[in-house]
Protein backbone atom coordinates (compact mmCIF):
# COMPACT_ATOMS: atom_id res chain seq x y z
CA UNK A 1 0.00 0.00 0.00
CA UNK A 2 1.50 3.39 -0.96
CA UNK A 3 2.50 5.51 2.00
CA UNK A 4 0.14 8.43 1.17
CA UNK A 5 -2.84 6.12 0.76
CA UNK A 6 -2.07 4.46 4.06
CA UNK A 7 -2.04 7.84 5.77
CA UNK A 8 -5.32 8.76 4.14
CA UNK A 9 -6.97 5.55 5.35
CA UNK A 10 -5.59 6.14 8.83
CA UNK A 11 -6.96 9.68 8.88
CA UNK A 12 -10.36 8.47 7.73
CA UNK A 13 -10.41 5.81 10.41
CA UNK A 14 -9.42 8.36 13.04
CA UNK A 15 -12.18 10.68 11.90
CA UNK A 16 -14.83 7.96 12.04
CA UNK A 17 -13.65 6.87 15.49
CA UNK A 18 -13.70 10.48 16.72
CA UNK A 19 -17.26 11.02 15.49
CA UNK A 20 -18.33 7.73 17.08
CA UNK A 21 -16.75 8.75 20.39
CA UNK A 22 -18.51 12.12 20.37
CA UNK A 23 -21.92 10.61 19.56
CA UNK A 24 -21.50 7.85 22.15
CA UNK A 25 -20.39 10.33 24.81
CA UNK A 26 -23.43 12.51 24.10
CA UNK A 27 -25.71 9.50 24.45
CA UNK A 28 -24.05 8.44 27.72
CA UNK A 29 -24.32 11.94 29.16
CA UNK A 30 -28.00 12.06 28.20
CA UNK A 31 -28.59 8.62 29.70
CA UNK A 32 -26.85 9.60 32.93
CA UNK A 33 -29.05 12.67 33.21
CA UNK A 34 -32.12 10.46 32.84
CA UNK A 35 -31.44 8.51 36.03
CA UNK A 36 -34.15 8.80 38.65
CA UNK A 37 -34.91 7.19 41.95
CA UNK A 38 -36.44 3.75 41.40
CA UNK A 39 -40.22 3.39 41.56
CA UNK A 40 -41.90 1.81 44.56
CA UNK A 41 -43.02 -1.81 44.09
CA UNK A 42 -46.73 -1.20 44.72
CA UNK A 43 -49.24 1.57 45.28
CA UNK A 44 -50.12 2.40 48.87
CA UNK A 45 -51.85 5.76 48.80
CA UNK A 46 -51.62 6.93 45.19
CA UNK A 47 -52.35 10.53 44.23
CA UNK A 48 -54.15 9.97 40.96
CA UNK A 49 -54.70 12.68 38.37
CA UNK A 50 -58.10 13.41 36.87
CA UNK A 51 -58.18 14.65 33.29
CA UNK A 52 -61.04 16.80 32.06
CA UNK A 53 -61.68 19.14 29.17
CA UNK A 54 -62.60 22.79 29.68
CA UNK A 55 -65.32 24.26 27.44
CA UNK A 56 -64.31 24.46 23.80
CA UNK A 57 -63.77 28.09 22.82
CA UNK A 58 -63.28 30.26 19.74
CA UNK A 59 -64.96 28.10 17.13
CA UNK A 60 -64.44 29.50 13.65
CA UNK A 61 -64.85 28.29 10.11
CA UNK A 62 -62.17 29.17 7.62
CA UNK A 63 -60.65 28.55 4.22
CA UNK A 64 -56.99 27.70 3.80
CA UNK A 65 -54.81 28.86 0.93
CA UNK A 66 -55.34 25.55 -0.89
CA UNK A 67 -59.13 25.96 -0.70
CA UNK A 68 -59.62 23.50 2.16
CA UNK A 69 -62.57 24.39 4.37
CA UNK A 70 -61.56 24.13 7.95
CA UNK A 71 -62.94 24.30 11.45
CA UNK A 72 -60.73 25.93 14.09
CA UNK A 73 -61.34 25.88 17.83
CA UNK A 74 -59.55 26.08 21.17
CA UNK A 75 -59.29 23.13 23.57
CA UNK A 76 -57.82 23.00 27.06
CA UNK A 77 -57.33 19.76 28.96
CA UNK A 78 -57.04 20.12 32.72
CA UNK A 79 -55.94 18.02 35.66
CA UNK A 80 -58.42 18.33 38.54
CA UNK A 81 -57.15 15.27 40.41
CA UNK A 82 -55.15 14.68 43.56
CA UNK A 83 -51.78 14.24 41.88
CA UNK A 84 -49.85 15.36 38.84
CA UNK A 85 -50.40 13.60 35.54
CA UNK A 86 -46.92 12.41 34.60
CA UNK A 87 -45.73 10.37 31.66
CA UNK A 88 -42.20 9.11 31.12
CA UNK A 89 -41.16 7.79 27.74
CA UNK A 90 -37.99 5.80 27.19
CA UNK A 91 -36.41 4.18 24.19
CA UNK A 92 -33.96 1.34 24.31
CA UNK A 93 -31.27 2.87 22.12
CA UNK A 94 -30.05 6.18 20.90
CA UNK A 95 -32.30 7.21 17.95
CA UNK A 96 -34.37 4.02 18.01
CA UNK A 97 -38.14 4.31 17.58
CA UNK A 98 -39.19 1.72 20.16
CA UNK A 99 -40.59 4.17 22.70
CA UNK A 100 -42.35 2.83 25.75
CA UNK A 101 -44.47 5.15 27.87
CA UNK A 102 -45.15 4.68 31.58
CA UNK A 103 -47.44 6.67 33.83
CA UNK A 104 -45.72 7.81 36.98
CA UNK A 105 -48.13 8.04 39.91
CA UNK A 106 -46.98 9.93 43.00
CA UNK A 107 -47.59 8.54 46.47
CA UNK A 108 -48.99 10.62 49.32
CA UNK A 109 -46.04 9.70 51.54
CA UNK A 110 -43.44 10.33 48.87
CA UNK A 111 -42.02 8.30 46.04
CA UNK A 112 -43.98 6.99 43.14
CA UNK A 113 -45.06 3.92 41.25
CA UNK A 114 -44.95 3.39 37.52
CA UNK A 115 -47.58 1.76 35.29
CA UNK A 116 -46.99 0.71 31.69
CA UNK A 117 -49.30 2.30 29.14
CA UNK A 118 -50.24 1.66 25.52
CA UNK A 119 -49.23 5.20 24.54
CA UNK A 120 -46.52 5.86 21.95
CA UNK A 121 -44.56 8.86 20.80
CA UNK A 122 -44.40 10.51 17.42
CA UNK A 123 -41.80 13.07 16.41
CA UNK A 124 -43.45 16.41 15.73
CA UNK A 125 -41.41 17.44 12.73
CA UNK A 126 -42.64 20.02 10.26
CA UNK A 127 -41.76 22.82 12.61
CA UNK A 128 -43.06 21.28 15.84
CA UNK A 129 -39.65 19.92 16.78
CA UNK A 130 -40.52 18.00 19.88
CA UNK A 131 -42.07 14.69 20.81
CA UNK A 132 -45.82 14.20 20.89
CA UNK A 133 -47.86 11.56 22.67
CA UNK A 134 -50.20 9.99 20.15
CA UNK A 135 -53.89 9.97 21.02
CA UNK A 136 -53.49 11.48 24.47
CA UNK A 137 -56.53 13.49 23.45
CA UNK A 138 -58.91 13.53 20.51
CA UNK A 139 -60.69 16.40 18.81
CA UNK A 140 -63.40 15.30 16.40
CA UNK A 141 -66.42 16.48 14.48
CA UNK A 142 -69.22 13.93 14.66
CA UNK A 143 -72.83 13.39 13.78
CA UNK A 144 -75.19 13.57 16.73
CA UNK A 145 -75.28 9.76 16.85
CA UNK A 146 -71.50 9.57 17.20
CA UNK A 147 -70.21 8.89 13.70
CA UNK A 148 -66.78 10.55 13.39
CA UNK A 149 -66.59 12.74 10.27
CA UNK A 150 -63.27 14.43 10.84
CA UNK A 151 -60.28 14.62 13.21
CA UNK A 152 -57.94 17.40 14.18
CA UNK A 153 -54.93 17.72 11.86
CA UNK A 154 -52.42 17.76 14.71
CA UNK A 155 -50.54 14.48 15.10
CA UNK A 156 -50.37 13.92 18.84
CA UNK A 157 -49.86 16.37 21.66
CA UNK A 158 -47.11 17.52 23.94
CA UNK A 159 -48.77 18.63 27.14
CA UNK A 160 -47.46 20.88 29.90
CA UNK A 161 -48.68 23.55 32.32
CA UNK A 162 -49.96 26.58 30.41
CA UNK A 163 -53.00 27.84 32.36
CA UNK A 164 -53.67 27.81 36.09
CA UNK A 165 -57.37 26.97 35.94
CA UNK A 166 -58.07 25.58 39.42
CA UNK A 167 -55.68 27.26 41.83
CA UNK A 168 -57.93 26.34 44.75
CA UNK A 169 -57.30 22.62 44.44
CA UNK A 170 -55.19 21.07 47.22
CA UNK A 171 -51.62 20.64 46.11
CA UNK A 172 -51.92 22.98 43.15
CA UNK A 173 -48.61 24.79 42.71
CA UNK A 174 -48.64 28.52 42.08
CA UNK A 175 -46.11 28.27 39.30
CA UNK A 176 -45.97 25.88 36.37
CA UNK A 177 -44.00 22.71 37.07
CA UNK A 178 -44.04 21.10 33.65
CA UNK A 179 -42.68 23.15 30.78
CA UNK A 180 -42.31 22.81 27.05
CA UNK A 181 -38.78 21.52 27.58
CA UNK A 182 -40.32 18.27 28.86
CA UNK A 183 -41.40 17.49 25.32
CA UNK A 184 -37.78 16.69 24.57
CA UNK A 185 -35.58 16.98 21.52
CA UNK A 186 -34.83 14.70 18.66
CA UNK A 187 -31.82 13.07 20.34
CA UNK A 188 -33.36 12.55 23.77
CA UNK A 189 -33.85 9.00 24.97
CA UNK A 190 -36.14 10.01 27.82
CA UNK A 191 -39.07 12.38 27.59
CA UNK A 192 -40.91 13.68 30.63
CA UNK A 193 -44.30 15.29 30.19
CA UNK A 194 -46.68 16.34 32.89
CA UNK A 195 -49.71 18.34 33.90
CA UNK A 196 -49.83 19.65 37.45
CA UNK A 197 -52.85 19.53 39.70
CA UNK A 198 -55.09 22.48 38.90
CA UNK A 199 -53.28 23.34 35.67
CA UNK A 200 -54.49 23.19 32.10
CA UNK A 201 -52.80 22.63 28.77
CA UNK A 202 -54.21 24.98 26.18
CA UNK A 203 -54.42 24.38 22.43
CA UNK A 204 -55.70 27.73 21.17
CA UNK A 205 -57.76 28.04 18.01
CA UNK A 206 -54.97 29.91 16.23
CA UNK A 207 -52.35 27.21 16.75
CA UNK A 208 -50.78 25.61 13.69
CA UNK A 209 -52.79 22.50 12.71
CA UNK A 210 -55.39 23.01 15.45
CA UNK A 211 -58.07 22.45 12.81
CA UNK A 212 -60.37 19.87 11.25
CA UNK A 213 -60.86 19.57 7.49
CA UNK A 214 -64.60 19.93 6.88
CA UNK A 215 -64.42 20.30 3.09
CA UNK A 216 -66.45 17.13 2.49
CA UNK A 217 -68.98 17.63 5.28
CA UNK A 218 -72.30 19.13 4.12
CA UNK A 219 -73.33 22.49 5.51
CA UNK A 220 -76.57 23.09 7.35
CA UNK A 221 -76.83 19.98 9.53
CA UNK A 222 -76.17 19.90 13.28
CA UNK A 223 -72.83 18.37 14.26
CA UNK A 224 -71.07 17.67 17.51
CA UNK A 225 -67.59 19.09 18.08
CA UNK A 226 -66.04 16.83 20.70
CA UNK A 227 -62.81 16.92 22.70
CA UNK A 228 -61.81 13.96 24.84
CA UNK A 229 -58.82 13.55 27.15
CA UNK A 230 -57.36 10.04 27.18
CA UNK A 231 -59.97 8.73 24.70
CA UNK A 232 -58.71 5.13 24.94
CA UNK A 233 -58.50 4.98 28.72
CA UNK A 234 -54.76 4.31 28.77
CA UNK A 235 -54.06 6.29 31.92
CA UNK A 236 -55.15 5.79 35.52
CA UNK A 237 -57.34 8.58 36.90
CA UNK A 238 -59.56 9.32 39.86
CA UNK A 239 -62.61 9.57 37.61
CA UNK A 240 -62.77 8.08 34.13
CA UNK A 241 -66.22 9.50 33.35
CA UNK A 242 -65.49 13.23 33.12
CA UNK A 243 -62.98 13.26 30.28
CA UNK A 244 -64.87 15.05 27.56
CA UNK A 245 -66.58 18.20 26.48
CA UNK A 246 -68.70 18.60 23.38
CA UNK A 247 -70.72 21.32 21.76
CA UNK A 248 -73.30 21.25 18.97
CA UNK A 249 -72.61 23.46 16.00
CA UNK A 250 -73.72 24.05 12.45
CA UNK A 251 -72.32 26.11 9.62
CA UNK A 252 -73.46 27.72 6.41
CA UNK A 253 -71.31 28.55 3.41
CA UNK A 254 -71.25 32.19 2.36
CA UNK A 255 -68.87 33.37 -0.35
CA UNK A 256 -67.14 30.00 -0.13
CA UNK A 257 -66.46 30.16 3.61
CA UNK A 258 -68.13 28.22 6.46
CA UNK A 259 -69.79 30.55 8.98
CA UNK A 260 -70.20 28.65 12.24
CA UNK A 261 -73.13 28.92 14.61
CA UNK A 262 -72.71 27.49 18.10
CA UNK A 263 -75.89 25.77 19.26
CA UNK A 264 -74.95 24.88 22.83
CA UNK A 265 -73.31 22.09 24.76
CA UNK A 266 -75.08 18.82 25.46
CA UNK A 267 -72.78 18.20 28.43
CA UNK A 268 -72.01 20.36 31.45
CA UNK A 269 -68.44 21.51 31.79
CA UNK A 270 -66.55 19.21 34.19
CA UNK A 271 -65.70 20.80 37.53
CA UNK A 272 -63.47 19.66 40.38
CA UNK B 1 -7.79 17.87 1.40
CA UNK B 2 -10.30 15.06 1.05
CA UNK B 3 -10.24 14.52 4.77
CA UNK B 4 -11.04 18.18 5.35
CA UNK B 5 -13.86 17.99 2.82
CA UNK B 6 -15.14 14.81 4.43
CA UNK B 7 -14.98 16.47 7.82
CA UNK B 8 -17.22 19.22 6.55
CA UNK B 9 -19.66 16.66 5.15
CA UNK B 10 -19.79 14.73 8.43
CA UNK B 11 -20.07 17.93 10.43
CA UNK B 12 -22.96 19.02 8.22
CA UNK B 13 -24.67 15.65 8.72
CA UNK B 14 -24.27 15.84 12.49
CA UNK B 15 -25.51 19.43 12.47
CA UNK B 16 -28.55 18.46 10.41
CA UNK B 17 -29.30 15.70 12.91
CA UNK B 18 -28.90 17.84 15.98
CA UNK B 19 -29.94 21.32 14.96
CA UNK B 20 -33.46 22.65 15.10
CA UNK B 21 -34.74 23.90 11.77
CA UNK B 22 -34.10 27.57 11.17
CA UNK B 23 -37.20 29.67 11.67
CA UNK B 24 -38.97 30.42 8.44
CA UNK B 25 -39.68 34.02 7.67
CA UNK B 26 -42.92 33.13 5.99
CA UNK B 27 -46.10 31.76 7.43
CA UNK B 28 -46.84 28.07 7.88
CA UNK B 29 -50.48 28.55 7.01
CA UNK B 30 -52.81 31.39 6.03
CA UNK B 31 -56.52 30.92 6.65
CA UNK B 32 -59.47 33.13 5.88
CA UNK B 33 -61.51 33.26 9.09
CA UNK B 34 -65.24 33.80 8.74
CA UNK B 35 -66.13 36.33 11.41
CA UNK B 36 -64.36 38.50 13.91
CA UNK B 37 -62.14 36.47 16.29
CA UNK B 38 -61.59 37.91 19.73
CA UNK B 39 -58.08 38.74 20.83
CA UNK B 40 -58.42 37.48 24.37
CA UNK B 41 -55.00 35.91 24.86
CA UNK B 42 -53.10 37.76 22.18
CA UNK B 43 -51.60 41.22 21.91
CA UNK B 44 -53.87 43.60 20.07
CA UNK B 45 -52.63 46.49 17.96
CA UNK B 46 -55.46 48.87 17.12
CA UNK B 47 -55.26 51.09 15.14
CA UNK B 48 -52.63 49.69 12.83
CA UNK B 49 -49.86 52.11 12.06
CA UNK B 50 -46.10 52.28 11.76
CA UNK B 51 -44.38 52.12 15.10
CA UNK B 52 -42.82 50.07 17.86
CA UNK B 53 -45.15 48.59 20.45
CA UNK B 54 -44.35 47.05 23.83
CA UNK B 55 -45.20 43.37 24.06
CA UNK B 56 -44.93 40.56 26.58
CA UNK B 57 -43.25 37.38 25.40
CA UNK B 58 -44.16 34.69 27.90
CA UNK B 59 -43.28 36.89 30.85
CA UNK B 60 -40.38 38.67 29.18
CA UNK B 61 -40.73 42.28 28.14
CA UNK B 62 -40.00 43.16 24.57
CA UNK B 63 -41.39 45.00 21.61
CA UNK B 64 -42.57 44.58 18.08
CA UNK B 65 -42.10 46.99 15.20
CA UNK B 66 -44.80 47.32 12.57
CA UNK B 67 -44.21 48.79 9.14
CA UNK B 68 -47.27 49.37 6.95
CA UNK B 69 -46.92 49.69 3.17
CA UNK B 70 -49.57 50.81 0.71
CA UNK B 71 -49.57 48.72 -2.45
CA UNK B 72 -51.84 48.73 -5.51
CA UNK B 73 -53.50 45.59 -4.08
CA UNK B 74 -54.14 47.21 -0.71
CA UNK B 75 -52.17 47.70 2.50
CA UNK B 76 -49.60 45.16 3.66
CA UNK B 77 -47.37 45.17 6.70
CA UNK B 78 -44.24 43.63 8.09
CA UNK B 79 -43.36 42.94 11.71
CA UNK B 80 -40.12 42.39 13.57
CA UNK B 81 -39.60 41.67 17.24
CA UNK B 82 -36.72 43.14 19.20
CA UNK B 83 -35.06 39.79 19.85
CA UNK B 84 -34.74 36.54 17.93
CA UNK B 85 -35.97 34.69 21.02
CA UNK B 86 -39.13 36.80 21.08
CA UNK B 87 -41.21 34.83 18.64
CA UNK B 88 -44.66 35.14 17.15
CA UNK B 89 -46.71 31.97 16.66
CA UNK B 90 -49.73 33.49 14.94
CA UNK B 91 -51.13 36.78 13.68
CA UNK B 92 -54.78 37.59 13.09
CA UNK B 93 -55.29 40.41 10.62
CA UNK B 94 -58.76 41.89 10.87
CA UNK B 95 -60.08 43.89 7.92
CA UNK B 96 -63.64 44.24 6.67
CA UNK B 97 -66.13 41.81 8.21
CA UNK B 98 -63.64 38.92 8.47
CA UNK B 99 -60.03 38.15 9.23
CA UNK B 100 -56.95 36.32 7.99
CA UNK B 101 -55.04 34.01 10.36
CA UNK B 102 -51.34 33.46 9.75
CA UNK B 103 -49.68 30.69 11.77
CA UNK B 104 -45.98 30.02 12.31
CA UNK B 105 -44.51 26.69 13.33
CA UNK B 106 -41.94 27.18 14.67
CA UNK B 107 -42.50 30.76 15.74
CA UNK B 108 -40.70 33.59 13.95
CA UNK B 109 -39.27 36.93 14.95
CA UNK B 110 -40.37 38.68 11.78
CA UNK B 111 -42.27 38.43 8.53
CA UNK B 112 -43.56 40.63 5.74
CA UNK B 113 -46.27 40.83 3.12
CA UNK B 114 -49.16 40.18 5.50
CA UNK B 115 -52.55 41.63 4.63
CA UNK B 116 -56.24 41.46 5.46
CA UNK B 117 -58.92 39.48 3.54
CA UNK B 118 -59.84 40.35 -0.01
CA UNK B 119 -62.69 42.76 -0.61
CA UNK B 120 -64.58 41.10 -3.45
CA UNK B 121 -66.24 44.41 -4.34
CA UNK B 122 -63.02 46.01 -5.55
CA UNK B 123 -60.55 43.12 -5.74
CA UNK B 124 -58.25 44.66 -3.14
CA UNK B 125 -57.37 43.74 0.39
CA UNK B 126 -59.42 45.46 3.04
CA UNK B 127 -57.84 48.17 5.17
CA UNK B 128 -56.06 46.99 8.31
CA UNK B 129 -58.59 47.20 11.12
CA UNK B 130 -56.53 45.62 13.90
CA UNK B 131 -53.87 42.97 14.49
CA UNK B 132 -53.67 40.26 17.12
CA UNK B 133 -50.27 38.69 17.80
CA UNK B 134 -49.88 35.43 19.71
CA UNK B 135 -46.52 35.19 21.40
CA UNK B 136 -46.79 32.41 23.87
CA UNK B 137 -47.22 28.96 25.23
CA UNK B 138 -46.67 26.69 22.32
CA UNK B 139 -46.14 26.69 18.62
CA UNK B 140 -47.39 23.15 18.09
Amino acid sequence: MPKTRGRRVARWAALVVAVAIVVTAAALVAAAADQDAPPLPARVNPLLPDLTVAPITDIFGGVNEDGTRTLRFGVTIANIGAGDFQLRAHRSMFLSEDWTVVQRIPEASGGFTETPTAATLVWGGDGHDHWHIREVESHTIETLDGKVLGKVVKQGFCFFDTDHLHADLPGSSANPTYLTTGCGGRLDSTVRMGLSVGWGDDYPWNLFEQEIDISDIPEGAVYRLRAVADPFGWFDELDETNNEYSVNITWHIRDGAPYVEVLGSPLPSPTP
Amino acid sequence: MRVIRASFVIAAMVFALVAQPVSATHWSSATFIAGNPRCAEGHKIDPVSDGTFAMDFGGFSGSITIDVTDTPSGPTFSFATDNQFHVITSVVVKGGPNALLYTYSPGVSGDSGLHSPLNSNNGKWYGLSHLCFETVKKSA
